[in-house]
């Protein structure tokens, strides 16, 4: 009988662990569904602010422009795409936002520094550099 | 049954066979991407000036495999436009069955000089 007892009650210990790692399996596979933004942090440089804009208005560049620029501000998170920080960038008056992704998934399998197989698939965070053109200003002065 | 297991199997080797780059931006502002091959991995500071990017931290590699995780620094950090990383701290961690994985954790700095 107290056999009987102590084997059920593991099982249901086990049982319960098993409804626990679900639960915990299901969380994490939902909240990575979910597209939430994690780790957000950004910075604002600019001593003025800039009245905010059209996200359309704002163009999303993956490298340095060749117009001279000053950066305004530098967005940074997990999870949040280009056309985020399109629209961060709108709303403190940006004309272009420079996005780029860092770090995340590497293959063992790599043996080439410049071989990167998962590279813009699998990355850890995604920045943005919130930019105003300075040519556009002089002509606007 | 069966689809479980390979299923499982998969992502274990998936798993296995990955490591993990961290790569945090601390600097200001935006620099080019520069080639991962050119990318040092120092020890100690450079006598040259320099920006610091960012910070990187590197895991799940064997214990064996240091000049392949310095690639993994050199090819993550590539991206921030890192012309070099020093390295700040290395260890090893267990990873089952007897085994060690590797991590390092450093600085992304960029040679001011180079363009």
């Amino acid at each position: 009988m107290g056999k009987n007892r102590r084997q059920l009650a593991k099982e249901f210990k086990i049982r319960n662990d098993c409804a626990r790692m679900k639960l915990i399996a299901l969380l994490v596979f939902g909240l990575s569904f979910a597209g939430c933004a994690t780790d957000v942090a950004n910075r604002y440089y600019a001593s003025e602010q800039y009245p905010p804009k059209n996200k359309a208005e704002v163009l999303i560049l993956d490298s340095k422009p060749t117009r001279a620029f000053i950066v305004i501000a530098d967005f940074q998170s997990r999870g949040e795409t280009p056309s985020d920080l399109q629209e961060k960038a709108a709303k403190i008056g940006a004309d272009a936002v420079i996005v780029s992704h860092i770090g995340g998934v590497y293959s063992r399998s790599e043996e080439w520094a410049s071989k990167d197989r998962y590279q813009g698939e699998f990355h850890d965070h995604i920045l943005g550099t919130a930019i105003k053109f300075t040519e556009e200003n002089e002509n606007a002065n | 049954m069966r689809i479980r297991s390979i299923t499982i199997l998969a992502l274990l080797l998936l798993l296995t066979a990955c490591a993990s780059v961290d790569v945090t931006k601390t600097g200001k502002g935006f620099y080019e991407p520069t080639t991962p091959a050119e990318v040092q991995i120092l020890k100690t500071l450079p006598d040259y000036k320099y920006v610091e990017l960012g910070t990187v931290t590197v895991s799940g590699f064997d214990s064996k495999e240091t000049a392949k995780m310095h690639n993994a620094i050199r090819a993550k950090s590539s991206a921030l436009g890192a012309t070099a990383v020093v390295l700040t701290e290395e260890g090893l961690t267990p990873g089952g069955w007897g085994t060690y994985r590797r991590w390092a954790t450093g600085v992304a700095i960029r040679n001011i000089n180079s363009q």
